[in-house]
């Protein structure tokens, strides 16, 4: 029997899917836009431009610099922090994630008063005769400052996930607190470890706002392809796109990469009963 | 060999305050409880998983723990084998190199000589184990896909893989179901015999461990409130956990002499048994269920002791059956089939329970 009730819930699955559907369009527009006003051959001809050449070369390197010094850094720190009493770790936690909050131009802002020349830090660093501010190391510690928390959080989740159990067992085994680590920890972590790392990498590629502020933008110095595609707007609009484009189809890849390796929360090799689905 | 471990240590938890000294010489020894007791805590801590508040743990007079110099020992140098509960199998290694582990983990020490087993060694040694426990054949599987008595072995084999000086088994088969259950126990049982270590097992269910260990220590509420071998424990119960564990009737009283036989008050229900056995003050009163006898009518004869109650349960297999009767205190008797169906014994009937004073021992009881 087919009542009001019936109707209603048709208006009700209809408008279900017209959010979808208005959601999709409303993200997919503007990311179709990017392709849309110049043809492919020319978006490709622009990529051998000087300037995009010079910023894909900044990005990718201080990218993967950041990335590696995260990874160096957050990884110890995030096991160390998984491991301990909640109550202890949940304050120092917030303070790492704080990045994920604070506008990104304020972030800048924040590294240049604490390590530009008039900075926190400024006397010190001069006296060594370091200078940051407009460096290349300048652009690395803006994409840790600011990606950082994108590791770190998906790195103690994976970290938790692990089995105290299996800590316990490798320790009665013989292995200290390092070998359990690399042996057992890593391992078994691993697949949550890549997809923050990957979740990172993303973030660090389109970092705008405190790399301007913190290093500027000088061509094939500390010019990143986000910033790069900011200046290139005011000069020539083809220009921005393609390194638009390039981003785009950057950005995507390594997403999809994360979704693949977050797809499958329990790796063939993962025992179910042991490991447990907090990395997603 | 008596007192190669020992261990008396105090260590609070959130739901209790462990309180606990044990021996252990080369035997092996089995530590029943109800879940909750701190068995598990007790092993964590001899395995250096825990560090306890106060007390000491040794070695053949080697200090693991000892609170007052502050000597805690982690859990990597104790040359301790453990097997988990869950066993806790790494799932990403294979079960030639879960076995393997250990063997080279384990720094050198004044058993295994100078140096550090390669990985090879260790593979040999793990490859040699195997085939004695009988699973070579699963050397390059993983766990996950090991069945639940395959799993057992490969745990088993891992924590004797590096030559450990004790063994400690935390509810070796409660992973298993009934069925494998007691294939597993009988091989896992003959493992152990061979081994020769000095061993704890853990677990719940007395009747899971009572055939494999020389001794039996029962804790409850984070004491080890009696040990000893499991005949003792059958004879003399001294709470009534200990009694239930071990199958007989437990009821806490007070003593008091009257004429020439003691007179036990029960501290549940109004009931006064009597005993041929001196004693005064607080006891335990102790009745084997083959002692008691049962009737649909008052009982005539030397029988002193009496529970009238209706028939509560009735269970057991083939020949001897376990009947409680709901009186207060609560006893059970165990008669034969052929009895239980001469008296017409079901659920709900209503019976009188009776004993002889010479029935009814008297064992101490903790205030």
């Amino acid at each position: 029997m087919r009542g009001p009730a019936g109707r209603i819930d048709r208006w009700v699955a209809f408008f279900f899917g017209l959010a979808v559907a208005a959601l999709l369009a409303f993200i997919l527009l503007p990311v179709v836009a990017i392709f849309a006003r110049v043809p492919p051959g020319t978006l490709v001809a622009q990529l051998h431009s000087r300037v995009a050449l010079d910023a894909l070369e900044v990005s990718l390197r201080a990218s993967l610099s950041a990335l590696a010094v995260i990874l160096l850094f957050g990884t110890p720190a995030a096991y160390a922090l998984a491991t301990r009493p909640r109550r202890h770790s949940a304050t120092l936690t917030t303070i790492l994630e704080l990045p994920l909050v604070l506008p990104p131009p304020v972030a800048g802002l924040g590294l240049l008063m604490a390590f530009g020349r008039e900075g926190l830090l400024g006397g010190p660093l001069r006296a060594v005769g370091v200078t940051i501010t407009f460096t290349q190391i300048a652009v690395v510690m803006a994409l840790v400052f600011v990606s950082l928390p994108f590791f770190v959080r998906q790195a103690i989740a994976s970290f938790q996930s692990v089995d105290p159990q299996l800590i316990a067992a490798s320790r009665i085994l013989g292995a200290g607190q390092a070998r359990t680590f690399f042996r057992v920890a890593l391992p078994l972590a691993r697949p949550g470890l890549s997809a923050g790392a990957a979740l990172a990498l993303a973030r660090s590629l389109g970092e705008f706002g405190a790399t301007l502020m913190f290093a500027g933008s000088l061509p094939g110095s500390t010019q990143t392809l986000p910033v790069a595609v900011f200046t290139e707007l005011a000069r020539d609009l083809d220009a921005a796109l393609a390194i638009a484009a390039l981003l785009v189809a950057i950005s995507a890849g390594l997403f999809v990469g994360f979704k693949l390796l977050l797809r499958e929360p329990h790796p063939s090799w993962l025992d179910s009963s042991s490991s447990t689905s907090a990395i997603v | 060999m008596a007192g190669q471990l020992l261990v008396d240590i105090r260590h609070r938890l959130s739901r209790l305050s462990l309180r606990a000294r044990l021996e252990l010489g080369g035997e092996t020894l089995a530590l029943v409880g109800p879940s909750g007791a701190g068995k598990s805590s007790l092993l964590k801590a001899i395995a250096g998983l825990i560090r306890p508040e106060e007390g000491r743990i040794s070695f053949l007079g080697e200090q693991w723990f000892d609170g007052a110099s502050r000597i805690h020992v982690p859990p990597e140098r104790r040359e301790v084998g453990m097997v988990f509960q869950d066993l806790a199998l790494f799932p990403h290694l294979t079960v030639l190199d879960n076995v393997a582990y250990g063997v080279v983990a384990r720094r050198p020490t004044r058993l295994s000589g100078p140096r550090r087993s390669t990985r090879a060694e260790g593979r040999s040694r793990a490859a040699d184990l195997l085939e004695r426990f009988g699973i070579g054949h699963l050397a390059r599987a993983r766990p996950r896909s090991l069945s639940g008595g395959e799993a057992q072995r490969v745990a088993v084999a891992r924590a004797v893989a590096s030559e450990p000086v004790v063994l400690l088994l935390d509810e070796p088969l409660s992973a298993l179901d009934p069925q494998t259950k007691a294939r597993v126990s009988a091989d896992l049982w003959s493992h152990l015999k061979d081994l020769r270590l000095p061993t704890i097992v853990v677990s719940h269910d007395f009747a899971d461990v009572v055939g494999l260990a020389d001794r039996v220590a029962v804790m409850e509420d984070g004491h080890i409130v009696q040990a000893g071998n499991s005949h003792d424990l059958l004879e003399g119960p001294v709470t009534p956990f200990v009694a239930a564990l071990t199958g007989v009737n437990f009821f806490p009283g007070v003593a008091a002499p009257r004429d020439e036989l003691t007179e036990i008050r029960s501290t549940e229900g109004d009931a006064v048994f009597l005993s041929t056995e001196p004693a005064v003050g607080p006891v335990g009163v102790v009745v084997f269920p083959w002692e008691v006898a049962l009737s649909t009518l008052a009982p005539e004869g030397s029988a002193l002791n009496r529970l009238a109650g209706p028939v509560r349960r009735v269970s057991g297999v083939g020949n001897r059956i376990r009947i409680t009767v709901g009186s207060r205190p609560s006893v059970v008797a165990e008669l034969t089939d052929e009895s239980l169906h001469r008296l017409g014994i079901a659920p709900g009937v209503a019976v009188v329970a009776s004993w002889k004073a010479t029935g009814t021992r008297l064992v101490p009881r903790p205030g």
